[in-house]
C-alpha cells in the first residue's frame, strides 16, 4: 500500500514541480520557483531571461502567461518571493531520496479534527465539483469593506480583486453550508474561549486555594504551546535520526541539509502553533475554491485534513500569503497583516488514495470473504503494531515491514502478526506479501503462527508456526529444520499464502503461481505473520488493499462447487420417503401457517400421500375449527385471518384494524405495540392513498370501501347480492392467497383491494369503464355501510372510523377525481385529495398522542419510535416514492406487518408463532454461525440463502 | 448431389465377418431389464431376427413402419441382435426405405433411428454399416426439412463418424456437405451437439481445418460457446480445440476475429467449471499458443492455462485426464523455458509426476480386479506422459534437470526398459543436456549400457534420440566416455554415418567428432581407420550441410596437437588435401568455408605437414585469396594459416618465409595490419612480427 507514486510529491504531480516555460524541474539553486505578483510561478533562471529581453521597464517583469506586470522588489529577480509551497516540496523530495519510508509523515504538522467534519458537510453541499484531490478552504476573516490598497502597489489590489469577486460569489451557497460554518464558528469560539479563559479561571481557582485545578488551569495555555514545540523539535529529530539511520553513506552535503531542514521544521511548527491560536481566536469561514480558482476543485467526503501549508511570512510587507493548490492552477493571495485581515488557506490533500484504498479494501473483503461476520471475528487488515518484536518496524498504514536489528545472527530474527487471526468463516483465507526488498540475505519468512508464538523467531522454528523461506525455499513446519518446498524469492517477487480452513491446509503462491500444498493439519485461529532476519529486508503486505496477483476467486470457486455438491449429494439412504413426507409437511405447514389456502390445497393435491398426513396432522395439533379451515372453507376459522390479512396486504389498514378488533377483541387490547405498529402502518398507507379512509376520500365513495364484507356475518347476510358474494370468494382464494394482485374489476371493492397501490392508473381506468356498475354497487351497498358502521362504533374503540362513513362525497363527484387521477397518471399524497390529507393529518395526530401515551404507560421504546419518525418523515418529502424513506410506501413493507399479526393472532389460539419451515431455516442459519465459531471452514461456502429462492 | 447407389444386399460379404464377439454394449441396464433371447444357439437366434426383417418386405406401409418399430425396440443395447440384424441385411432394406421418398416421413425417421442404434454397437456393425454406403445416404437425408428426421439423421452419422475404423475423408468428398452442414446448425440444440461433434472427430489434417475454417465454421461454431447445453458448449469447445491444433490461421481468427471466442474459452478454465471442459479448453488454448496467436507471455497461458493443466495433472484426477493433462502440458511448454520455469516449480508438479509410475498400485491389486485393469492400461499411458513431461520440462533448464534428476528412481526408471519406448529415449535426451548431469547421475546409472544396447537395433526414429544423447555422452568432460569408447562405439557410430537418414549421418558424425575432440591419437587413429577415408570423403561431400560441417569439425578435432597432424597427415594427407581443395572450390556457405580454412590452419601447425601445403602452390592462392575476402571469418582464419606457416621457431621458417614474400603475402599482411576488426588487426600483426625476428 501507500505507494506514493514517484512524481507525486507533497501533493504536487512532477507537472507541477517544472517550470512551465522551460519544462526543467525547479531546484533550489538557480531554477529557484520564484512566484509573481499575478501568482504564476517560473523558475528564477526563466525569468532573468524575461527580464534580460526586457519588454517593459527594467524593473518589472511581464508575466509570461496573463501579461500581468510585476515589480521587482530589489534589483533582480532573486528578490521576488518564493513559490513557497514548491519549495518545501523541493526539500521534501530531497529528504525523501534518502528517506523511503514515512513518505509523508513529516508534513503531517496539524490536522485538527473539528474541520473534518466541516469539510463532509461542504462536499454533501455540492457533490458534484469532486474531481482531483485536493480541497481548499480558505479562512479569511470577513471584510465589512474592502481595504482600498495604497495606489501605486498594483499587485496588491489584483488580489484584492479576486477576493472581492470571491465575496460576490458566496451569496451562492446554499444554507446546509451556512449552517456548517456557524456551527463550526461556533465550536472555535467556544473552544477558544474554554482555553483563553483557563488562565483568568486558574488564577481564580488558585485564589479559592483549589490547588491543583488551578495550577492545571493555569499551565494549560503554556503546556499546550510547549507540547507543540516539543512535537515539533521531536519530529525534525527523528527525521534526522533516521536518516543517520538509512543512509549511512550518504554525501557530505547532509549537514547542510540537515540543518536546513532543521530550520524548516522549527518553521512548520511555529507557524502551526500560530494557526491554532489564530484559529481559535477568528471566526472562520470555510469556502470551496471553485470561486478562488476558476476551475473545478475537488472536496470528497471522505477527504480528510492532513496537510496544512501555512505560507511563510512575508518579512518585507508584513503580511500573510497563503496558497491552495487544486491539482493544476495554484493561487496565491497575500494580505496586509495590520490587523484588519489576514487570509489563509489550508490545503487538503484529501487523502483521496487512502481512502480509496480502504473502500477497495472493504469491497474486496466483503466480496471473498462474505460469510465473515465481523462484529465478531474481524478479519486481519494490517500488521499489528502491538504483536511485533522490537526489530520490526511498521510504516504505511502498517503494512510495510522493515527490519531494523543488527541482524547478526538468528537470535535477531524477528516477526509480527497481524491485527488478528483468520476467522474460519472465511473459508478460504489469502495474503500476499510482496518483496521491495531482500536486504542483505534475504531471510524472510512468510507464513502464519498463533498467537503468543515467540516473535524472536522466523515463522515456522516454532510450534504452532509455520513458514516459507525465501533464502532455501523450504518450508519450516513447525521446526527448525524446513524441508524442501519451492522456490527462492527475492526482490519483486510477490508471495501469497492461502490458508484452507476447510481442510486445515495452506500453500503458497510465487508470482501468480501456486507452489502445492506446503501445511496439513493446521490449528485453528492463525495469525498472518512474516519474520525478518538480516537489515534492509522490507515487505509490503496485501490483506485485499490491492488486486491479487493469485487468481484465488477462482480457488474459491472450486472449493464452493466442491461444498455445494456435498451439500446436494447429501446421502439420504435409506429414509428417503420419510424425508420426502417431512418436507412436503414442513412445506404445508408453512402455507396454512400463512393462511395461503389455496396453494395449500393444491399442494396437498399434488403431493397426493401427503394430504392425509397433512390433515392428519393438523387435527393432531390443531384446534377443531382450523381443521375446517384447512380443508378450504373460508366460512370459520382461517377466512376471518385470510381476510384480516388480505385487507393488510392490500393496504386498508383501517379495516384491517377494525376486522381484527371486531373478531379478535381482546389482541390488540393486549397487544398495544402491535396495535401501534398496525397504525402507523395505516399511516403510511394514508400517505400512499391507500387505505381505506383516505381513498374514499381521495378517489373512492366511501360506501364501496365499507362495502367489502368485513366479517363472516356480513357475508351471510341477506342483503348481500350473490354476484358479489361470489367474486369475494373466488377473489380471495385466488388472488389472495398467491399475494398477487390480479384484477378483476367487477365492483370497486374488489379492483381496489387487488390493486398494487403503486399502479393505481390502469385501475382507475378500469372504475372509470364500469362506471355504471360501480354506481349500481354503490347504490346497493348503502344499506350495508350503516348496518356495518354502526357494528363497528359499538366494538371499536377507535372514533375516527364513525367519521369516515359520515364523509358524504356523492358518487359523481368521486369519479370525477377518478378522472382527474387517471389523466395526470402521477401518485400523488393520500391521492391527491386535499380532504384525505387533512384526515391524514388529524390521524398523525392522534398517533402521536397515542406513541405518547404508550411511552408514559410501557416505557420507552425505541422500535416504536423509530417507525413513527421513519412514517412521519414521508410528509417532509414532496415526492414521498422517491424519498430515502419511500421504501415505506412500497407494498412489500406490509408483509411483515402482516406476518406479525398473523403470528399474533395464532398465538391465541395457542398455535406456534413460527411454522416448522421457518424454524428450520432458523436452525440452519444458527448452524452455520456455529460453525464459523467452531472453525468449521466448510461454512463460508454454504450460505443458507443460496437455498432460499 | 449425394446420391447413393443402392446395391444388392451384401449378405455375403458381411457374413464372412460374423458372429461378432460380443462388444461392450452402450446401454447395459437395457440389456439387463430384457428377457434373454429365446433358445441359446445361434440359428436360432438368426430365426427371431430374421422375422424382423422379414417385416420390412411386406407391401404393406403401415406393417413395415410397424416392423421398423419393433425392430428399433428389439435392437436397443442388444448388440447380439445388431449383429444378426446386419447378417441378414436389414440395412440396405433399411437405407433403401430411408431413401424412398414414397416412404412416409415416420417410416424415414424410425429407420434413421435403427440405423444410428445399429451404428452404436462394435466396430464391426460400423463396417458394414459404412460398406453399406450409410453416410452418402444419410447426407442425402440431411436435405430433407423435417428436424426430426434430420436430427436422426445426424444422431446416426454422428455415431459411424465418431467411430475410429470410418474413413473421415467420407464427409469431405461431397463438397455441399459441410456447407450444408453448418446451415443446420442453427435448426436445434441437437443439430448443433451432432454437427460439431462430427466436426471435432473429421478434422484430423490441415486440409480438413481449411475446409471447415474456409466454410465459416468459427463464425458459425462460436455462438454456441454460449449456448445454454453443457453437451453443445463442450462440443464446440472440442471443435474448437481441433481446428486450431498447429494451424495458425484458425488460431488468429480465435483470438482477433470479430467473434473473439478465446475470452469465453479463457473463462470455461474457471476451477468451477467440469474438468473435461476445463482441460479442454485448455487444450484449445494451448493449440492456440503453439499455432502462434497467442504468446507464451500472455497473462492467459502463464496465470490461466498452465496452472490449469498442472491441476489436471494431479492425484485426484481420473487417470485419463492426467494422461491428457500432461501431454498437453509438455507440448504447451517445449519451447518455452520460462513456461517450463513456472511449470517446475507450480504445485510440486516434478514430484506429482513421479506418482505416475505407482500405478498400478499395489494396494488395490487383489481386492479390486476392475480397478486393477483399468489401472493397468493407464498404467503404460501415464508412464509415456510422465515421460513426455519430464522431457519437455528438461529441455533447457539446468535447475529442472537437477530436479528431476533427484526425484526418486527417476534415473533407474528411465533407464530400465529404455528400449521399450523412445519417449524414455527423449527424456533421458532431455536430462544429457546437462554437464552436471552427465558428470553424475548419468555416470552412477551406467546410462550409456542400455543406450548402447538400444543403438545396436532400433527403429530409426528412437536411433535418433538415443544416438543425439550418446552424443553428449562422448562429450570431453562425460565420465562415461571412457567406458563407451571401450564397448566399441566406433564401429557402431561409423555404420550410422552411412546411414540414408541425415539425422542419423549428423549425430553418429557429431559424436564422432566430441569423441575425437583432445582425444589420445591412438582413438584418433582407430577413428580415422575405422572411418576410412572413403567414407570421409563421402561425408564431405554429403548434401546436408550439417553433416558437412561436422564432418569438417571431426577432421579439425583429428588433426589438433601436432603429432597427430604429422601423423594423419603422413597417411591421409593427399586425400585430405584434395578435400580441402573441393570444398574451397565448391559452393559453401562462409561457415563451412571458415571450417575449412581452419583445418588447413591445423594442417599448417604440423611438421611434416606444413609441407603439404607449401609444396601446393594452388591451395597457397587460395589461402591469398581468403585473405583478401571480404567476410572478416574467413581472412581471419586464413591469416591464422599463414601465420602458423611462417612461425619463427621451426625448422625451415625461413625458407617459407621468403617464398611467401615472393608470392606476395607480406604485402597482404600489411595492409590487414591496418583492418577495423581487432581480432584480425592483431592476428597479423603477429604474422608480421615473425618476418621481423
Amino acid at each position: 500500500m501507500g505507494q506514493f507514486p514517484e512524481d507525486v510529491v507533497g501533493g504536487f504531480t512532477a507537472e507541477e514541480l517544472e517550470c512551465k516555460i522551460c519544462y526543467c524541474a525547479y531546484s533550489l539553486s538557480s531554477r529557484r520557483p520564484k512566484v509573481l505578483e499575478c501568482c504564476h510561478c517560473l523558475c528564477a533562471k526563466c525569468l532573468a531571461k524575461i527580464l534580460d529581453l526586457g519588454e517593459s521597464s527594467p524593473n518589472a517583469v511581464v508575466c509570461p502567461f496573463c501579461r500581468y506586470i510585476t515589480e521587482l522588489p530589489g534589483e533582480d529577480v532573486d528578490s521576488l518571493p518564493d513559490d513557497y509551497n514548491l519549495v518545501s516540496a523541493l526539500l521534501s523530495i530531497q529528504t525523501r531520496k534518502h528517506q523511503n519510508l514515512n513518505a509523508n509523515q513529516g508534513e503531517i504538522l496539524l490536522s485538527p479534527r473539528c474541520l473534518n467534519s466541516l469539510v463532509g458537510h461542504s462536499a454533501s453541499a455540492s457533490p458534484t465539483s469532486i474531481r482531483s484531490n485536493y480541497v481548499v478552504i480558505t479562512i479569511m476573516e470577513p471584510r465589512q469593506e474592502p481595504v482600498i490598497p495604497a495606489a501605486g502597489r498594483n499587485f496588491r489590489s489584483s488580489s484584492q480583486d479576486s477576493m472581492a469577486s470571491v465575496t460576490q460569489r458566496w451569496t451562492v451557497w446554499n444554507c446546509a453550508a451556512l449552517l456548517c460554518q456557524t456551527s463550526a464558528r461556533v465550536l472555535v469560539w467556544l473552544l477558544g474561549l474554554l482555553y483563553f479563559s483557563s488562565l483568568p479561571l486558574g488564577v481564580y481557582l488558585l485564589i479559592m486555594q483549589h490547588t491543583t485545578m488551578g495550577v492545571l488551569m493555569v499551565s494549560l495555555v503554556p503546556v499546550s504551546l510547549l507540547i507543540v514545540m516539543v512535537y515539533g523539535l521531536c519530529q525534525c529529530l527523528c527525521r534526522e535520526f533516521w536518516d543517520s539511520i538509512s543512509t549511512m553513506d550518504n554525501k557530505p552535503s547532509e549537514k547542510e541539509d540537515m540543518l536546513l531542514r532543521l530550520a524548516n521544521s522549527i518553521r512548520e511548527a511555529v507557524c502551526g502553533l500560530i494557526a491554532v491560536s489564530w484559529l481559535a481566536s477568528r471566526p472562520i469561514r470555510i469556502k470551496q475554491p471553485r470561486n478562488l480558482s476558476g476551475c473545478s476543485p475537488a472536496v470528497s467526503d471522505s477527504g480528510r485534513l492532513s496537510h496544512w501549508t501555512l505560507l511563510k511570512s512575508c518579512p518585507a510587507k508584513d503580511s500573510w500569503q497563503a496558497v491552495g493548490i487544486d491539482g493544476r492552477n495554484r493561487i496565491a493571495m497575500s494580505g496586509p497583516s495590520s490587523g484588519c485581515g489576514f487570509l489563509m488557506s489550508v490545503v487538503v490533500h484529501g487523502d483521496l488514495a487512502l481512502n480509496e484504498q480502504e473502500k477497495e479494501l472493504n469491497q474486496r473483503l466483503r466480496r471473498l470473504y462474505p460469510a465473515v461476520n465481523e462484529q465478531e471475528t474481524p478479519l486481519p487488515r494490517s500488521w499489528s503494531p502491538k504483536d511485533k518484536f522490537s526489530y520490526i518496524g511498521l510504516s504505511q498504514n502498517n503494512l510495510r515491514v522493515h527490519y531494523k536489528g543488527h541482524g547478526k545472527t538468528p537470535k535477531d530474527a524477528a516477526s509480527v502478526r497481524a491485527t488478528h487471526p483468520i476467522p474460519a468463516a472465511c473459508g478460504v483465507y489469502y495474503f500476499e506479501v510482496k518483496i521491495i526488498s531482500k536486504g542483505r540475505d534475504g531471510y524472510m519468512g512468510i507464513g502464519l503462527s498463533a498467537q503468543g508464538v515467540n516473535m524472536n523467531r522466523l515463522p515456522g522454528w516454532d510450534k504452532h508456526s509455520y513458514g516459507y523461506h525465501g533464502d532455501d525455499g523450504h518450508s519450516f513446519c513447525s521446526s527448525g529444520t524446513g524441508q524442501p518446498y519451492g522456490p527462492t524469492f527475492t526482490t519483486g517477487d510477490v508471495i501469497g499464502c492461502c490458508v484452507n480452513l476447510i481442510n486445515n491446509t495452506c500453500f503458497y503462491t510465487k508470482n501468480g503461481h501456486s507452489l502445492g500444498i506446503a501445511f496439513t493439519d493446521l490449528p485453528p485461529n492463525l495469525y498472518p505473520t512474516v519474520g525478518l532476519q538480516t537489515p534492509g529486508e522490507v515487505v509490503d503486505a496485501n490483506f485485499g488493499q490491492h488486486p491479487f496477483v493469485f487468481d484465488i476467486e477462482d480457488y474459491m470457486r472450486e472449493w464452493r462447487t466442491k461444498i455445494q455438491a456435498q451439500i446436494d449429494r447429501f446421502p439420504i439412504g435409506e429414509r428417503e420417503g420419510e424425508w420426502q413426507a417431512m418436507i412436503q409437511k414442513m412445506v404445508a405447514s408453512y402455507l396454512v401457517h400463512h393462511s395461503y389456502c389455496a396453494t395449500a390445497e393444491a399442494f396437498a393435491k399434488s403431493t397426493d400421500q401427503a394430504v392425509h398426513e397433512e390433515l392428519a396432522s393438523i387435527k393432531n395439533r390443531q384446534s377443531e375449527s382450523l381443521q375446517a379451515a384447512q380443508i378450504g372453507s373460508s366460512d370459520s376459522y382461517l377466512g376471518p385471518i385470510l381476510e384480516i390479512q388480505k385487507l393488510v396486504l392490500s393496504g386498508r389498514m383501517g379495516e384491517a384494524i377494525e376486522t381484527t378488533q371486531q373478531l379478535y377483541p381482546s389482541l390488540l387490547e393486549r397487544n398495544p405495540d402491535l396495535l401501534f405498529m398496525l397504525k402507523v402502518r395505516q399511516f403510511i398507507e394514508m400517505v400512499n392513498g391507500t387505505d381505506s379512509e383516505v381513498r374514499c376520500l381521495g378517489g373512492r365513495s366511501p360506501k364501496s370501501q365499507d362495502s367489502y364484507p368485513g366479517s363472516p356475518r356480513l357475508f351471510n347476510s341477506p342483503v348481500h347480492k350473490a354476484s358479489s358474494s361470489q367474486t369475494y370468494q373466488t377473489g380471495f382464494d385466488s388472488n389472495y392467497c398467491n399475494g398477487v394482485s390480479s384484477s378483476k374489476g367487477h365492483t370497486s371493492a374488489h379492483s381496489h383491494k387487488s390493486c398494487p397501490p403503486t399502479m393505481p392508473s390502469p385501475e382507475l381506468g378500469v372504475l372509470n369503464g364500469s362506471r355504471g356498475q360501480q354506481t349500481n354497487v354503490g347504490a346497493e351497498v348503502e344499506m350495508e355501510v350503516d348496518h356495518f358502521s354502526n357494528g363497528v362504533s359499538e366494538s371499536s374503540s377507535n372514533g375516527f372510523l364513525n367519521g369516515s362513513s359520515t364523509h358524504g362525497i356523492d358518487l359523481e363527484e368521486c369519479d370525477a377525481d377518478m378522472e382527474v387521477d387517471s389523466a395526470q397518471s402521477k401518485r400523488q399524497l393520500c391521492g391527491g385529495s386535499q380532504a384525505a390529507i387533512e384526515r391524514m393529518i388529524q390521524f398523525g395526530r392522534e398517533l402521536q398522542s397515542m406513541s405518547e401515551h404508550l411511552r408514559r404507560e410501557r416505557g420507552k421504546n425505541s422500535a416504536n419510535k423509530k417507525m413513527l419518525k421513519d412514517a412521519f418523515s414521508l410528509l417532509a418529502y414532496s415526492d414521498p416514492w422517491n424519498s430515502p424513506v419511500g421504501y415505506q410506501l412500497d407494498s412489500i413493507q406490509r408483509e411483515p406487518v402482516c406476518s406479525t399479526l398473523n403470528s399474533a393472532i395464532l398465538e391465541t389460539h395457542n398455535l406456534p408463532k413460527q411454522p416448522p419451515l421457518a424454524l428450520a431455516v432458523g436452525q440452519a442459519a444458527q448452524c452455520l454461525s456455529l460453525m464459523a465459531r467452531t472453525g468449521s471452514g466448510s461454512c463460508a461456502f454454504a450460505s443458507v440463502d443460496d437455498y432460499l429462492h | 448431389m449425394m446420391a447413393c447407389l443402392l446395391e444388392a444386399p451384401l449378405r455375403i460379404s458381411v457374413l464372412s465377418r460374423f458372429p461378432p464377439t460380443a462388444g461392450n454394449c452402450k446401454d447395459k441396464h437395457t440389456k439387463a431389464l430384457r428377457p434373454r433371447e429365446p433358445g441359446g444357439g445361434y440359428g436360432e437366434v438368426t430365426a427371431t431376427s430374421r422375422h424382423y426383417v422379414d417385416r420390412l418386405f411386406d407391401p404393406d406401409p403401415q406393417n413395415v413402419l410397424q416392423g421398423v418399430i419393433d425392430m428399433k425396440n428389439a435392437v436397443i443395447g442388444n448388440n447380439k441382435q445388431k449383429a444378426n440384424l446386419i447378417v441378414l441385411g436389414a440395412v440396405p432394406r433399411l437405407l433403401y426405405l430411408l431413401q424412398q421418398s414414397s416412404s412416409s416421413l415416420e417410416l424415414r425417421t424410425e429407420c434413421a433411428v435403427v440405423l444410428g442404434s445399429l451404428a452404436m454397437g462394435t466396430e464391426n456393425n460400423i463396417k458394414s454399416l459404412v460398406d453399406c454406403h450409410i453416410i452418402p445416404a444419410l447426407l442425402q437425408g440431411l436435405l430433407c426439412s423435417d428436424l426430426i428426421f434430420i436430427e436422426a439423421c445426424l444422431r446416426c452419422l454422428r455415431t459411424v463418424f465418431i467411430s475410429p475404423v470410418t474413413p473421415v475423408q467420407l464427409l469431405y468428398t461431397d463438397p455441399t456437405v459441410i456447407p450444408h452442414l453448418m446451415s443446420l446448425l442453427s435448426r436445434s440444440q441437437h443439430t448443433q451437439e451432432y454437427i460439431t461433434q462430427i466436426f471435432a472427430h473429421c478434422c484430423k489434417t490441415p486440409e480438413h481445418q481449411t475446409v471447415l475454417f474456409n466454410h465459416g465454421a468459427i463464425q458459425n461454431i462460436a455462438p454456441l460457446l454460449i449456448s445454454p447445453s453443457y453437451k453443445v458448449r463442450m462440443q464446440a469447445l472440442k471443435c474448437f480445440s481441433v481446428l486450431a491444433y498447429e494451424n495458425a490461421q484458425v488460431s488468429m481468427t480465435l483470438v482477433n476475429g470479430e467473434h473473439d471466442p478465446h475470452p469465453t474459452i479463457i473463462k470455461m478454465m474457471q476451477r468451477d467449471k467440469p474438468i473435461e471442459m476445463q482441460l479442454t479448453a485448455a487444450k484449445c488454448l494451448t493449440y492456440m499458443c503453439r499455432a502462434g496467436a497467442i504468446r507464451t507471455d500472455d497473462s492467459c497461458i502463464v496465470l490461466k492455462t498452465l496452472p490449469c493443466l498442472v491441476r489436471m495433472c494431479s492425484k485426484e484426477r481420473l487417470l485419463e485426464e492426467r494422461v491428457e493433462g500432461a501431454e498437453t502440458l509438455a507440448y504447451l511448454m517445449e519451447p518455452d523455458v520460462e513456461l517450463q520455469r513456472i511449470a517446475s516449480v507450480t504445485d510440486h508438479l516434478v514430484s506429482m509426476l513421479a506418482d505416475y509410475f505407482k500405478y498400478p498400485s499395489s494396494v488395490s491389486a487383489i481386492t479390486d480386479i476392475k480397478r486393477l485393469d483399468h489401472d493397468l492400461k493407464h498404467a503404460h499411458e501415464l508412464r509415456q506422459a510422465a515421460f513426455k513431461l519430464y522431457a519437455s520440462l528438461g529441455s533447457n533448464d539446468e535447475d529442472i534437470r537437477k530436479k528431476i534428476t533427484e526425484t526418486e528412481n527417476m534415473m533407474d526408471r528411465i533407464v530400465s526398459g529404455l528400449s521399450e519406448s523412445s519417449i524414455k529415449v527423449r527424456c533421458l535426451h532431455s536430462l544429457s543436456r546437462s554437464v552436471q548431469q552427465l558428470r553424475t547421475s548419468f555416470h552412477d546409472h551406467a546410462v550409456w549400457k542400455p543406450l548402447m544396447k538400444l543403438l545396436q537395433n532400433a527403429p530409426d526414429e528412437v536411433l535418433v534420440m538415443a544416438s543425439s544423447t550418446l552424443c553428449n555422452l562422448l562429450l570431453e568432460f562425460s565420465p562415461s566416455k571412457e567406458p563407451i569408447l571401450e564397448s566399441g562405439v566406433i564401429e557402431l557410430l561409423c555404420s550410422l554415418t552411412q546411414s540414408d537418414s541425415p539425422a542419423l549421418r549428423v549425430n553418429g558424425i557429431w559424436a564422432l567428432m566430441n569423441m575425437a575432440f583432445q582425444a589420445d591419437q591412438k582413438v584418433k587413429v582407430e577413428i580415422v581407420r575405422a572411418l576410412g577415408t572413403e567414407q570421409l570423403f563421402r561425408l564431405l561431400s554429403d548434401p546436408d550441410t550439417n553433416v558437412l560441417m561436422k564432418t569438417l569439425g571431426l577432421l579439425r578435432n583429428l588433426l589438433s596437437t601436432r603429432p597427430h597432424i604429422d601423423q594423419i597427415m603422413s597417411s591421409h594427407g593427399k586425400q585430405i588435401m584434395q578435400a580441402v581443395t573441393l570444398i574451397l572450390e565448391g559452393e559453401h556457405s562462409i561457415e563451412v568455408k571458415e571450417q575449412t580454412l581452419c583445418i588447413l590452419a591445423n594442417i599448417a601447425d604440423g611438421n611434416t605437414a606444413k609441407e603439404l601445403i607449401m609444396t601446393n602452390d594452388d591451395m597457397l592462392q587460395k589461402i591469398k585469396y581468403y585473405m583478401g575476402h571480404s567476410n572478416v571469418k574467413l581472412q581471419l582464419a586464413a591469416t591464422f594459416c599463414i601465420s602458423n606457416l611462417i612461425w619463427n621457431e621451426e625448422d625451415g621458417s625461413q625458407e617459407r618465409q621468403d617464398k611467401l614474400r615472393e608470392m606476395g603475402f607480406v604485402d597482404i599482411l600489411h595492409k590487414l595490419t591496418q583492418a577495423s576488426d581487432p581480432n584480425l588487426c592483431d592476428r597479423a600483426k603477429t604474422a608480421m612480427q615473425q618476418y621481423l625476428a
